[in-house]
């Protein structure tokens, strides 16, 4: 029973962490567009517009909730739901901080802690695609089924990149444990030798990837305004549609959480080990207990700076690139960055060889 | 059957294994769709995989999940060979009964 | 009964009864997602049996590729749902209920009587006695090479045969589009 107690907490801790990011990537996504549009965008509403998700989940509430005449109700209901589901799995598996020393047993903060966690992680990420079709379908409406079409053979075409760079990322660290992969690019305390560093190329082309895998511009053609009316959620309103957006908002920082573990070094802190941590603050005389949680902490403000990062990236894209049509999008998923990743896999794999023997 | 007490556990998936194979059996006997028929031919590959799953953890040996690695890989080729012939029978037929397959000769 | 246990009973009744209303459902596309339900729901009980590796492959492949692909066609083809049992079908029906069947009470019998032996120690702690991936990848690329290299051919097969099957460029569509011009 002790491990189910285990479990169940880092579970929800982790979930906790999610459902805390989505009002706040509302907030930094409204004032962050306006400051770049040269407006101030929401402030009314708190001090600086901070309360401003609150009153955007009560308006959404009171919503009236329409549904279309001939659509399918049960499936029309579940789309969101599935929606949701995929990135509260995926983001679980994320090492998100160090050990914590409890009883004189370390804990991994981390929300489940699997052996495979970056298969895991792509492999729930290519459910995200199910909500999209369920959604576009049950709405009976031929620009919702269009745009659910488009977006998730966008998602499926750019899942193919992402995996075979998965592939020289796996090459070079020598193993399919994210905890092991956030270790190994941290090497003592010298210069952290950072998984951008190393892998380049599939940094960036899983970088671009992931802006295809969310549906964020500039490949967000699927839910272009001025395109498709909205999409595949064109006929959801209210809290549906609100739930909609949390599914997009959670995509966005598990990919974010994903490209920080992978390219940034995750939770480590450049010139500083775990152990040198728990060192010094026990040195003051505190418990192990305590400075374990204060390294934990440490560590956490450290993975959140850099998915932080990341997000915001999305964002400062989404309002300064212009959008791509569908048919370049296709070529450059598959035309450009296919083969590029499969260049690059040859490499690794060449590099692998002789440096590892 | 004095082994059910010890190998509870592998005599549970097993059984899942083969409902999971009748169903798929039944459902492809029974529905006339091709669509449907070929979910159901998924639906069997399935239990096999759950059998031999099952097996190789008994056993501890890594033989049977190269196999279901296999059986998984043949049945993507397949699913995607079978969708892309129903997809150009539908063009031709417009509807995919199986029935009529057999009423209409080139 | 421990909690793995029940967690094993719990998603084994999710598979059977998603598969169930795989196929007795009208509408193909609830069906797509049904079977997409239990792919997923197999892949969990992987998960719960130990062999991570496999529940991965088995969602990434079967639930995030196979199942996409089925939704994908049932969803571009406009089908109408037919009914399960059309007229003069019902002796039909029965011969192939009673085909499962007897197919289902038979192997159960043969499986009760089978005499397992020459395991290794009892899969009891499932999680602990796990399969790697490196054990699982070390035997593919060393004893079962040649069925690897095969493989790869076939899905080359695959990919190739699917696309020239995909074009609709066929002389039978080309005949009619230029019977309907005149």
């Amino acid at each position: 029973m002790d491990a189910l107690y285990v479990s169940l907490i880092s579970v929800l801790v982790s979930g906790l962490c999610l459902l805390v990011t989505v009002p706040l990537m509302l907030i930094i996504e409204r004032r962050g567009s306006a400051f770049m549009q040269r407006r101030v965008g929401p402030n009314r509403v708190g001090p600086f517009g901070l309360m401003q998700p609150m009153a955007d989940a009560l308006k959404l509430i009171f919503k009236e909730e329409m549904v279309p005449e001939k659509a399918h109700k049960k499936l029309f209901a579940l789309a969101p739901l599935i929606g949701l589901f995929p990135p509260f799995l995926a983001f679980a598996a994320l090492p998100i901080s160090g050990f914590i020393n409890v009883a004189g047993v370390d804990y991994p903060v981390q929300g489940i802690s699997l052996s495979v966690g970056l298969l895991f992680i792509l492999s729930i990420s290519s459910l995200h695609v199910f909500a999209i079709l369920a959604a576009g379908w049950s709405s009976n409406n031929k620009f919702s089924l269009l745009g659910a079409l488009r977006s998730s053979s966008q998602m499926i075409s750019y899942e193919i990149a992402i995996g075979i760079c998965v592939v020289s990322v796996v090459l070079t660290y020598g193993s399919l444990d994210l905890r092991e992969i956030v270790l190994k690019q941290q090497i003592g305390a010298g210069f952290p030798w950072w998984g951008w560093i190393s892998l380049p190329l599939p940094f960036l082309i899983l970088w671009i990837s992931s802006f295809a895998e969310t549906n964020r511009l500039p490949f967000d053609l699927p839910e272009g305004e001025t395109e498709l009316v909205a999409g595949y959620h064109s006929e959801y309103s209210g809290l549906r549609w609100a739930l909609f957006f949390m599914g997009e908002y959670s995509a966005m920082l598990v990919a974010s959480g994903f490209l920080a573990t992978l390219f940034l070094g995750g939770y480590t802190i450049p010139f500083v080990s775990e152990l040198e941590l728990r060192e010094f603050f026990t040195s003051f005389g505190l418990d192990m207990f305590w400075a374990s949680l204060i390294a934990v902490l440490l560590q956490f403000i450290v993975f959140a700076a850099k998915t932080m990062f990341f997000m915001w990236v999305f964002v400062w894209v989404r309002w300064t690139l212009p959008r791509f049509r569908y048919d370049q999008l296709m070529d450059l998923g598959w035309k450009v960055l296919f083969p590029v990743a499969i260049f690059n896999a040859m490499l690794t794999l060449v590099l692998a060889y002789f440096f590892k023997g | 059957m004095e082994l059910f007490n010890q190998f509870q556990g592998l005599y549970f998936q097993l059984f899942i294994a083969l409902t999971v194979f009748s169903i798929g059996v039944i459902g492809f006997l029974i529905r006339r769709n091709l669509l449907i028929m070929l979910m159901c031919l998924e639906l069997m590959l399935n239990g096999v995989n759950i059998t031999l799953v099952s097996f190789s953890k008994l056993h501890q040996d890594p033989g049977g999940s190269v196999l279901v690695l296999f059986i998984i890989l043949v049945a993507a080729a397949e699913a995607a060979v079978g969708l892309a012939l129903i997809v150009s029978l539908f063009r031709r037929f417009k509807n995919i009964q199986v029935d009529n397959l057999r009423e209409q000769k080139n | 009964m421990e909690l793995l246990e029940i967690i094993q009973f719990i998603l084994g009744i999710s598979i059977v009864a998603s598969s169930i209303l795989v196929i007795l459902n009208h509408n193909p596309v609830v069906s797509a997602l049904f079977l997409l339900l239990s792919l997923f729901f197999t892949g969990a009980f992987y998960f719960s049996l130990g062999s991570f590796f496999i529940g991965v492959v088995q969602i990434l492949i079967y639930a995030g590729a196979i199942a996409v692909l089925f939704v994908f066609i049932v969803m571009l083809l406009d089908l109408n749902s037919f009914k399960i049992s059309l007229p003069g079908r019902l002796l039909t029906h029965f011969m192939g209920v009673f085909v499962g069947v007897l197919f289902f009470v038979l192997v159960t019998y043969c499986v009760l009587e089978i005499p397992f032996s020459g395991f290794k120690e009892s899969s009891q702690n499932a999680l602990e006695l796990s399969l790697t991936a490196k054990e699982i990848s070390a035997h593919m690329l060393s004893k079962y090479m040649l069925a690897f290299q095969v493989a790869s051919l076939l899905l080359l097969a695959a990919m190739v045969g699917v696309v020239l099957l995909g074009k609709p460029s066929n002389f039978a569509d080309l005949q009619e589009k230029d019977l309907e011009h005149h």
